[in-house]
């Protein structure tokens, strides 16, 4: 009894006591907050407007009004934060203030629609919507055959320099751009090749999940590059295990990745033949040995922490060709050319956070190639090792400064075989180089319209025993919602071609200086960029062709120039289902380098290029269509028959090229393409003989694809426990 | 007497204690209240945003973290434009992971993992198809196998299966399996400790309704 009335005594005391405290809010009135947040120009909705340590806040509504009740306070601490703002915290002292505030947000600096240094760089990610190429485009463009170059190649700013197939950017030689991944060089990133057949890429597009191709003015890390870098970033952990398997009309292929809780691996053979292919598709050269490689790769990948990833990966390629193509000299004769490569590229690089304001970012890449290239009986060996060391620490000063330094080290060691002219006697010239590097860079946003990135890198080479310094800034201001305009300015240095340092080792960097100014608007998947350049050469190698082993007869009195005018446009919103982009580049470029007699414009530029790439979904096929076509008006060549250097043109080249992938199962897709469906009969250039023929004119033989169409047909399969990945990400 | 008063009001301060923080439960049930009742983007919001205001108070809990991530991906499944799902995924995503470092093994919290990366797919699916839909489809089933009677889990992966079994043309049954386990499970739920989530039911109905068609 006493046990129950004493209960029911505590129960009152609590429910008074509970009643009392929410009686107390009302008991001595409460306090009205309210007022406006805009960012000066706007109202900011859905804003939440707090007490800091309590629950009373309110949302903005449309016009940006907030009202809100809470206990009375003396001094109250008025938190506001909305997505896209610097949050923003407010002691109120009386109550007084507390009815009509006005608050006025900041604009956050790093915000998704934020601004960002543009000028000279095409970004392929996920990351953003507003990106001119996701990782997936590289292998579904048309007529690029999943080759990151041919689908670069799309995009302004590129030359179409088919019998190549390097990248030829903004009135530079192929050599000239450069090729890192994950920050370290790829010594020899193009698969060897001869004169005349265009080569590939070494890396797999699936390897990557972010490019960044820069056709000029690029940050201070990247050097040795006098026109571009493409940068690749390697993808992280392996998603899930599985198994891939390729079956291709030119070969095949099976990869293996296992995935743990924290670390993945994943390895790769393949073996690639065209024998079959050329079979079956007639051909305008004499094949021997068709192309044909084995490689195989492996990586790996372990997450060491929160914020650390350590990645190493290495592939090793063995090819072989060999053709005859008809030796202008003495037609119709042939000459047989051959050629068999050996190469491996290893790459480990570690990343941590230290501390709240630090990264960390080392690693080390090392390329060894070998080839050997016989032309008409005469063998030529080239073997390369090339080692590059890299440390790079990231400070963030604060949320709108970030400071980035680093050191390098970069060795390069050729060594080639060649008979000499003057019979058996074997002539074994090479070259060892080192350099190391420092650079540092400040990344400053000066406000949400401005971002500022200025940095220096400094370079000194064993072989000149010199300093150089290239200075780098680019500056970029937003000048509307979507909209910013940006300029870079850089200096750019990269050593003169092996072959000629062999020779004269005292030989100077070739200079280049980029000036660029580039406007960009996206707006709900549409982007458009112009940009206009200038780039000015200095101290390139000249040298006199009669004696190639002169040293004397090589200097750094070279120079040229580059100007011109790109223009992109992408839409992937107005039609459903489709997306195109259309590139156009305008160039002037002249140069007085290696054999000139006198400036003129270089054999592989030509004045306009133009290609525009479209997609097509078709939902109910699951299957995709895509279609490319280029344009490049026609290129100089030399003609001993005219005095006039380099001012005969080719006929202008066109291309179009279709591909579909077909979307089987969730883990088979079928993919085909046929590039130049047209078959246009599309000439680079003219290659003429060294003397008159008896008739007093020159042979000439015409530079052409070995056959005017290339054919491709592949099966993708992936296994897996879970059925639903596929390969369309490897397409 | 003097003993069994202090004992009782001991008694009392334990009650006290163990039913938590009135206060906090009644903010909650207010928002999860106006979270129900929400329809447009501006509704869900302005819960988001009474959502984070409790989470600021109450370092501890895990629901109302739970509940601003919901509330956010809400909102980025309601969104038409790409960057701004993914701005509303990014919100959805830092709430989430305050409430997995506190629920680590909890299914719901997965369950809503699961959420995020559907939603994602749906931003660029040509591009994030292949990459993110499996994983959500795995982030789902794993949730599903914390708890198999988790019936927001089964019906998230059930949507995820049928609409990928659509796409392919392929048999919907397996998927329509899971829906209508998920529409059975959200019948027999148990009272479920008071604030936990019970969202979805409506949804797996009207699920089941296109499975049965």
């Amino acid at each position: 009894m006493h046990t129950s009335s004493f209960f029911s005594y505590g129960l009152h005391f609590f429910t008074y006591l509970i009643l009392g405290m929410w009686g107390s809010h009302t008991a001595f009135g409460q306090t009205t907050w309210s007022g406006v947040v805009t960012d000066g120009t706007q109202a900011v909705v859905g804003a939440n407007v707090y007490l800091q340590n309590t629950y009373f806040g309110a949302t903005t509504d449309t016009t940006g009004s907030f009202s809100f009740t809470a206990d009375p306070a003396d001094t109250s601490h008025l938190v506001i934060s909305a997505v896209g703002y610097q949050t923003q915290e407010r002691t109120v002292l009386n109550s007084k203030e507390t009815a009509s505030l006005n608050i006025h947000l900041k604009e956050a600096s790093h915000t998704l629609q934020g601004v960002t240094i543009s000028a000279g760089s095409f970004e392929a990610s996920d990351k953003h919507q507003a990106v001119a190429l996701k990782p997936l485009d590289i292998v579904t463009t048309a007529g690029a055959l999943g080759d990151i170059a041919g689908a670069l190649q799309t995009l302004p700013g590129t030359q179409t320099v088919g019998e190549d197939g390097r990248l030829f950017v903004r009135g530079g030689e192929g050599y000239e751009t450069q090729v890192f991944i994950d920050g370290l060089l790829a010594h020899s990133p193009f698969n060897a090749s001869v004169p005349g057949i265009p080569t590939r890429g070494r890396f797999s597009p699936f390897l990557f999940k972010g490019t960044t191709f820069t056709t000029g003015g690029y940050s201070a890390e990247y050097g040795q590059a006098l026109s571009s870098a493409l940068l690749l970033g390697t993808n992280d952990l392996a998603v899930q295990t599985q198994t891939d398997i390729s079956l291709m009309t030119v070969g095949g292929s099976v990869s293996h990745q296992h995935r743990w809780e924290k670390s993945s691996v994943w390895a790769e053979g393949g073996y690639t033949d065209l024998t079959p292919y050329q079979w079956a598709v007639p051909q305008d050269v004499q094949w021997i040995t068709a192309p044909r490689a084995w490689n195989g790769a492996a990586a790996y990948r372990h997450k060491t922490s929160s914020t650390g990833m350590l990645k190493l990966y290495t592939q090793v390629n063995r090819s072989k060709l060999a053709l005859h193509q008809p030796n202008v000299e003495q037609l119709p004769d042939t000459e047989l050319v051959s050629l068999e490569n050996d190469n491996l590229y290893a790459n480990v690089s570690f990343q941590e956070a230290i501390g709240k304001n630090w990264t960390w970012q080392s690693g080390v890449a090392f390329t060894y190639d070998e080839q050997q290239v016989i032309i008409d009986q005469s063998p030529i060996r080239q073997q390369q090792r090339g080692l590059h060391a890299k440390s790079v620490w990231t400070y963030d000063v604060n949320t709108n400064v970030v400071v980035r330094a680093g050191a390098e080290y970069f060795q390069d060691q050729f060594d080639w075989e060649m008979p000499s002219s003057e019979g058996d006697v074997a002539l074994t010239p090479s070259l060892i180089d080192w350099r190391i590097t420092q650079f540092v860079e400040t990344d400053a946003y000066l406000s949400s319209r401005w971002v500022s990135r200025l940095g220096v890198r400094t370079e000194y080479s064993k072989l000149t025993d010199t300093w150089k310094a290239s200075p780098r800034a680019s500056l970029a201001y937003k000048t509307g919602k979507n909209s910013q305009v940006s300029l870079a300015y850089g200096t750019f240095h990269q050593a003169a071609r092996p072959d000629y340092r062999a020779v004269n080792s005292g030989l100077a960097d070739e200079q280049a200086a980029h000036y660029i100014a580039n406007y960009q608007i996206t707006q709900q998947g549409r982007t458009f960029r112009a940009e206009v350049y200038h780039k000015q050469y200095q101290q390139l190698v000249k040298f006199d062709p009669t004696q190639p082993y002169n040293p004397l007869a090589y200097n750094n009195q070279g120079d040229g120039y580059a100007r011109g005018l790109d223009i992109f446009w992408r839409d992937r919103q107005s039609v459903n289902n489709l997306d195109y982009w259309i590139s156009y580049s305008l160039i002037d470029t002249e140069r007085n380098y290696r054999d000139f007699p006198t400036t003129a414009v270089p054999t592989f530029a030509s004045k306009h290029n133009f290609s525009a790439v479209g997609k097509y979904f078709v939902t109910n096929w699951r299957t995709q269509l895509g279609a490319s076509y280029s344009f490049a008006s026609g290129r100089p060549y030399f003609n001993p028959e005219n005095p006039q250097f380099h001012s005969d043109l080719t006929k202008d080249f066109h291309s179009l090229s279709v591909n579909v992938a077909w979307l089987i199962r969730q883990h088979i897709i079928l993919y085909a393409s046929a590039t130049n469906v047209l078959g246009r009969d599309n000439v680079f250039g003219y290659k003429y003989a060294s003397q008159p023929n008896e008739s007093d004119s020159y042979n000439r033989i015409p530079v052409q694809p070995t056959a005017p169409r290339f054919f491709f047909v592949g099966m993708f399969i992936t296994l897996s426990k879970d059925k639903m990945k596929n390969q369309l990400d490897t397409l | 007497m003097k003993l069994l008063s202090i004992s009782i009001a001991l008694f009392w301060f334990a009650t006290l204690s163990f039913a938590g923080n009135p206060a906090y439960e009644k903010a909650m049930q207010q928002a999860i209240d106006q979270l129900n009742q929400a329809g447009s983007p501006e509704a869900y919001q302005a819960v988001a945003n009474q959502f984070q205001r409790i989470a600021q108070v109450e370092q501890e809990e895990w629901l109302p973290r739970y509940y601003a991530s919901y509330a956010y991906i809400i909102q980025g499944a309601m969104s038409d434009e790409g960057e701004q799902k993914d701005q509303h995924l990014d919100q959805a995503q830092e709430y989430l992971d305050q409430a997995k470092q506190m629920m680590p093994e909890e299914s719901e919290v997965v369950t809503l993992q699961g959420y995020i990366h559907m939603i994602r797919v749906t931003v660029d699916p040509a591009t994030r198809g292949p990459e993110m839909a499996p994983l959500a489809t795995q982030t789902l089933a794993k949730a599903v196998q914390m708890n198999p009677d988790n019936p927001r889990a089964l019906l998230l992966l059930g949507q995820m299966q049928y609409g990928t079994a659509q796409f392919f043309g392929s048999d919907t049954s397996e998927a329509c399996a899971l829906i209508s386990q998920s529409v059975t499970k959200f019948e027999q739920v148990e009272a479920a400790p008071s604030l936990y989530p019970t969202w979805g039911e409506n949804s797996a109905t009207a699920s089941q309704k296109a499975c049965d068609q």
